[in-house]
């Protein structure tokens, strides 16, 4: 297949959209660079009234909303999620791990959960703690100048509580509680668990001129057309477009491989458009990769470099390796006490306005980390499946059950609102043995592209905190009076930990640490083994925490490009 | 160049453009392929092309025949009267081919099993021929499933099904959810359950935090900070 060439030099490359490349291209654009970004997805504006999903009724999909095509229902703003038709991948035997992708601007930042967690002094340093896992390379003091301008910047609510591992921050006020979570709060206090209000990336008061005020549709995971939740391609890739450099952006384009040159240095990215699906490639000073952490792993393991055989990067053999997502276990009831409710606009913003940030002390407890608390629940919007729990429901109340006509109908409609749910998300130990790397067999995409196997398996470490989970999630619904939908899962269902993946807080693949011999990057997310090539994304991250991802890709994606545009000051690159 | 033009493409179904040059404004040196067919969207905001192209395969296709159709329409209107107002055949219609796995062997099947009870004990008449009184007969004896059953009958695993089926149309219709209740999906301003609501539920708003929720009276205020990152302006 003939390469195209494209002459020109860009000061640098950045392959993915999202958190990471969304961040990284922002500051890299408004340092006045001149940059390109290669996007797998096709555009995507949250603010085009065209695109938008937001606001739209139930029925006006054939499907009703169902989740045919999209994971999260078909208002979702995901294009992509488990399995992408023509991207496959596969899994060791043994292995359920599910990789979700998103092909878009933006990425997955479009219909995340905005829940926005920085990592506290302890998970920067957890091995130092309890001697599992490893240290990063960097403290939570280095990191939290750049966590106060992601605050700033983009905006988040919350509450300064002063807790030791779950640090303040600069938040907008956040919005008062739903009912069913004061209900949820108040039960959980009773028993010794404290819930706060949460941290959400949704803008509740003005926080500068580039964004709009949320008018509490509940509905972020659609992509917020008046830019009040946090989606990098409306917060951070089209203001770079915007901004004093150039940015040129490819979308609908497959990133193979890092070019490099006969020293291990990167020269270009070589791309196969979707549109004629031929090979091009682009040539850039620097080349940042944040493709998201397990597509990441994969482009440095189909580089080579002379030297460099096992992949761009790779000498310590880790790349790929200690990859990990949080855990997580849902349990959810029906709670009497909640039945016959009045009916108002409950919709609020798109996620949970309380939560419940790790509140024990692994020291004393048989499992050496720690988990959070999210709830759900609420006067909701129908979509297909609504009502589906109805037997249940006139079970757990003593009701005839089933039934049809008008009688049926009032039993639903006493029981909307009553459903409640909470959802453990809790950090994993990452493992040598968990990791990803390129097929054997040689399979490719449609695309050409050599594809990813998995092999993840939970240890006892996750069954520990699992179970521990159960009993307090189970104990506060108990406490306020509900029944619960499903019995407490045994052993045999791995105490209904969900299968690695599902949390889509994948982390690890590309470790940051001072060892070469046993991490892939410095501090700064440059590989060890080239001058110019650097990560952006979560590959980067040397160990989970108990909170979600983002706010730290978003952070360190921040001091990193500020990094690279001193270093190519510096004429260091 | 002409971005709309870029992103009724991809709505379109076509590939879209692989490259979108300089700032978001226009540039001359990168115009869009004009390859682009343009098409109307479907109506529910974007789709990818994989998606649109989906489902006009689907709804060029047709599943249920007329009688089975009928058959829906006439169980659909007892689960929930007029439901069929609401779509209730096209939905089934549509779930069949968009998820057959879970849909279409069982609407299918449950028909067919409906026909034949009817058939046996109403002198060979399928279920659209009975009487009101006779059609009611036949669903009472699968509309109330047994919870400490073990085993399930076919008739009521499908009438189960039928009534999931019912409830999910009407109530993401606009009649559903003005039955319902739901009154959101617009844009409002979140300030707490209605006082009368806490009250009846016995609870309050925590001191501690009372002061510091939003006020929505001042939120188009730009936020001001102290160095702690206190609000000096709630
Ligand atoms: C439903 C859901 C809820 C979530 N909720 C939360 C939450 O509440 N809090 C939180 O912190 N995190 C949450 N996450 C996770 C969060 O979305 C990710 O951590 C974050 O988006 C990761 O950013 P990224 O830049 O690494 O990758 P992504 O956002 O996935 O972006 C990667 C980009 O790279 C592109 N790309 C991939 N491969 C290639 C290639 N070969 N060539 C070119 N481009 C490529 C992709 O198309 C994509 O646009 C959630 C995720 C999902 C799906
Ligand atoms: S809840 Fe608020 S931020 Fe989220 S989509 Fe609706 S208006 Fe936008």
């Amino acid at each position: 297949m003939q390469i195209k060439e494209n002459a020109k030099e860009y000061d640098a490359i950045i392959v993915g959209s999202g958190a990471g490349g969304g961040m990284t291209a922002r500051r890299l654009a408004e340092n006045g660079l001149n940059i390109a970004i290669i996007e797998a997805g096709p555009f995507f504006d949250p603010t085009d009234k065209e695109m938008a999903t937001q606001l739209r009724w139930p029925w006006e999909s054939p499907r009703r909303g169902a989740s045919t095509t999209r994971p999260f229902g078909d208002f979702n703003a995901a294009f992509g999620g488990w399995d992408i038709p023509g991207e496959p991948y596969t899994t060791f035997p043994g292995t359920d791990f599910q990789w979700f992708r998103s092909r878009m601007l933006g990425g997955r930042t479009n219909h995340w959960g905005r829940i926005s967690l920085r990592f506290g002094p302890d998970d920067f340093k957890h091995y130092d703690k309890d001697g599992i896992g490893a240290n990063w390379p960097i403290t939570y003091d280095e990191v939290k100048p750049w966590y106060d301008k992601v605050d700033k910047l983009i905006g988040i609510f919350g509450t300064n509580e002063g807790l030791p591992n779950d640090p303040d921050g600069f938040f907008l006020p956040p919005p008062k509680p739903r009912l069913h979570e004061m209900l949820v709060a108040k039960h959980a206090k009773n028993v010794g668990v404290p819930f706060v209000p949460s941290r959400l990336s949704i803008v509740t008061k003005k926080v500068n001129d580039e964004r709009g005020l949320c008018f509490y549709c509940g509905q972020c995971s659609r992509s917020c057309m008046v830019k009040a939740d946090f989606s990098s391609s409306s917060a951070l890739v089209i203001p770079a477009m915007n901004s004093a450099g150039h940015v040129d952006l490819y979308t609908d384009s497959m990133a193979r491989e890092v070019i490099t040159d006969s020293t291990g240095r990167a020269t270009g990215v070589s791309y196969v458009s979707k549109e004629d699906r031929r090979e091009y490639t682009i040539k850039g000073k620097v080349v940042v990769l944040a493709a998201g952490a397990c597509e990441t792993a994969r482009l440095l393991l189909n580089s080579r470099a002379p030297g460099q055989e096992q992949g761009l990067g790779n000498g310590s053999g880790v790349v790929g390796r200690y990859l990990h997502d949080s855990t997580g276990l849902n349990v959810s009831g029906f709670v009497p006490s909640l039945m016959d409710r009045q009916r108002y606009n409950e919709d609020g913003v798109g996620g949970l306005h309380v939560y419940a940030p790790w509140w024990l002390d692994n020291r004393k407890l048989d499992f050496p980390r720690g988990y959070h608390i999210e709830v759900w629940g609420g006067l909701g919007m129908p979509s297909y499946g609504f009502g589906g729990s109805l037997l249940e429901m006139q079970r757990a109340v003593g009701e005839r059950v089933g039934g049809y006509g008008r009688k049926m109908l009032d039993d639903m409609n006493r029981y909307y609102g009553a459903h409640v749910g909470m959802a453990m998300r809790g950090e994993s130990v990452a493992m040598y043995e968990n990791h990803c790397e390129i097929d054997p067999s040689g399979q490719v995409d449609e695309w050409g592209i050599p594809i990813l196997r998995f092999n993840y398996k939970w240890t006892d470490y996750e069954y520990k905190q699992a179970q521990h989970a159960q009993q307090t999630l189970r104990g506060i619904m108990d406490d306020m009076g509900a029944e619960l939908i499903s019995p407490e899962p045994g052993k045999e269902q791995e105490y209904g930990l969900l299968a690695p993946g599902q949390i889509i807080h994948e982390v690890g693949t590309a470790r940051m640490g001072d060892d070469p011999k046993t991490s892939v990057t410095d501090k700064w997310g440059k590989l060890h083994e080239s001058p110019n090539v650097f990560i952006s994304d979560a590959a980067v991250f040397s160990s989970q925490a108990d909170k979600n991802p983002t706010w730290t890709i978003l952070a360190l994606a921040w001091r990193q490009g500020e990094h690279i545009v001193e270093e190519l000051k510096k004429m260091n690159i | 160049m002409d971005r709309r033009k870029t992103l009724k493409t991809i709505l379109g179904g076509a590939v879209g453009t692989a490259f979108i040059g300089g700032s978001v404004g226009c540039n001359p040196d990168n115009p869009a392929p004009v390859s682009a067919t343009e098409a109307e969207t479907e109506g529910y905001g974007l789709r990818t092309a994989y998606e649109a192209e989906r489902e006009e395969q689907l709804r060029s296709e047709r599943f249920f025949s007329d009688h089975e159709t009928e058959t829906l329409v006439v169980l659909g209107n007892i689960i929930i009267p007029d439901v069929e107002e609401s779509g209730f055949s096209e939905l089934c219609e549509f779930m069949a081919k968009d998820q057959p796995a879970a849909h279409a062997t069982r609407l299918r099947g449950g028909l067919a099993w409906l026909n034949a009870e009817s058939s046996r004990r109403f002198e060979g008449k399928p279920f659209t021929e009975l009487d009101d009184d006779q059609r009611i007969e036949l669903v009472d004896e699968i509309a109330y499933p047994d919870p400490e059953a073990k085993t399930q009958s076919a008739g009521v695993r499908f009438f189960n099904f039928a009534r999931y089926m019912a409830m999910t149309c009407y109530y993401t219709s606009r009649q559903g959810i003005n039955d319902l209740g739901y009154v959101g999906n617009q844009a409002n301003v979140w300030d707490g359950p209605p006082q009368e609501v806490l009250d009846k539920h016995g609870l309050a708003y925590d001191p501690k935090w009372l002061p510091l929720y939003v006020d929505q009276s001042k939120r188009a205020e730009q936020v001001q900070w102290d160095e702690q990152g206190n609000i000096i302006n709630t």
